[in-house]
């Protein structure tokens, strides 16, 4: 299953602009990619360059027996995007209900989505524990935690783990990305050791900081059109190269072994 | 020595009219910034920056069908860059299934050349 979420025990570390810069990375790759917003601040719609008047979603119509791929809305960048949209409380709830109560909820949804070759979806999580996240954990996916380079978020980190979070097994499995770290402050550095060092393998890869990446946003471009020199380039792609290769169904797929080998 | 009235000093400047506060709800403001959606957040959904493909929009299975992967951008082709540096972000750059069919092996082959 070529599904990946991501998820932050701790608010503010960058996890919606950093699905939608590796969605634009993978896509470099050769993938297809879908992004599925799960996150009630509707946000990631502007990550991908889409309106603000822009209020379509999956939430508003979650009642429906529909399948999603028929809401994907093509973004200017090619990435295929199922926003969480607008949606009043009861609808909120209703799809709360929806992704707590039925087990199968989100998988049929997203249907053959998930096993297309070379296609890969990734799903923005809310901050901590969610009906969203309950969701996902159940699905055979890759699941990636954001934190950031600082005390709080190391302080954050054995949240991962609790049976109303990731919970063990799904949190053994489970890789970090270390985002926006500032090399010139000692802090940060750091606490990317104490991550190194704590993580060893299941850190998946690390962002620097770049002031590009707000700046990117506001302007309504992908960083790799707003940047296309900026360093934070070669680390959104290294880490879309591992997220490639540990997706069996997307990295083998014969179209994709051109940039990868 | 002679003190410095501060009380007397103060009088004097309240009553210059110059020292009132400014409000600006009375003025015609209008904002202008470099960043796109900052204006488009300022002047509501009148102006969106960049419109969606309504094509794709309104017909998201023709380009998302389960069996072909489409709509990739073609990344053979180079950036064109504007004066200072930045790629032009033309609408005639954002191309799309509908625009242009492009299956995902066409494009990487074309690529691994």
């Amino acid at each position: 299953m070529n599904l990946v979420y991501l998820t932050s025990p701790k608010g503010g570390v960058g996890r919606t602009t950093l699905t939608a810069n590796l969605a634009f990375a993978l896509q470099r790759l050769g993938h297809q990619v879908v992004v599925l917003d799960l996150d009630v601040q509707n946000s990631l719609r502007l990550h991908m360059g889409l309106s603000v008047a822009e209020h379509r979603g999956v939430v508003a119509q979650s009642q429906h027996n529909s399948d999603w791929r028929e809401h994907i809305i093509e973004t200017p960048s090619g990435v295929g995007l199922l926003p969480y949209g607008q949606a009043t409380k009861a609808q909120r709830e209703g799809f709360n209900t929806l992704l707590r109560q039925e087990p199968d909820f989100l998988e049929h949804r997203l249907g053959s989505l998930l096993h297309q070759p070379g296609c890969i979806t990734l799903v923005d999580l809310p901050t901590g524990p969610s009906s969203g996240l309950d969701a996902v954990k159940r699905m055979d996916g890759l699941g990636v935690v954001v934190l950031m380079a600082d005390g709080c978020s190391a302080a954050t980190m054995p949240l991962v783990g609790q049976d109303h979070y990731l919970g063990a097994e799904a949190g053994k499995r489970a890789l970090y990305i270390i985002n926006q770290i500032y090399i010139r402050s000692r802090l940060n550095r750091d606490c990317a050791e104490f991550f190194e060092n704590r993580l060893g393998s299941a850190l998946l890869g690390r962002v620097h900081r770049d002031e590009a990446i707000p700046e990117a946003t506001a302007s309504l471009q992908s960083i790799f059109e707003y940047a296309p020199t900026s360093a934070v380039i070669q680390d959104l792609e290294d880490i879309a190269r591992s997220i490639s290769r540990m997706l069996p169904d997307a990295y083998g797929h014969d179209s994709m072994k051109f940039s990868l080998r | 020595m002679n003190s410095y009235d501060d009380i007397g000093a103060f009088k004097s400047k309240i009553d210059q009219e110059e020292l009132n506060f400014q409000a600006f709800g009375d003025k015609n403001i209008v904002m202008a910034s470099a960043w796109p959606l900052l204006n488009e957040l300022m002047h509501g959904a009148k102006t969106p920056a960049k419109p969606v493909n309504s094509t794709l929009a309104s017909n998201p299975k023709a380009a998302f069908a389960a069996a072909n992967v489409q709509s990739v951008r073609d990344i053979s082709t180079p950036q064109h860059l504007s004066a200072n540096g930045m790629p032009s972000s033309t609408e005639a750059e954002l191309k799309t299934a509908a625009d242009k069919p492009t299956e995902l092996s066409a494009i990487l082959k074309k690529v691994s050349r």
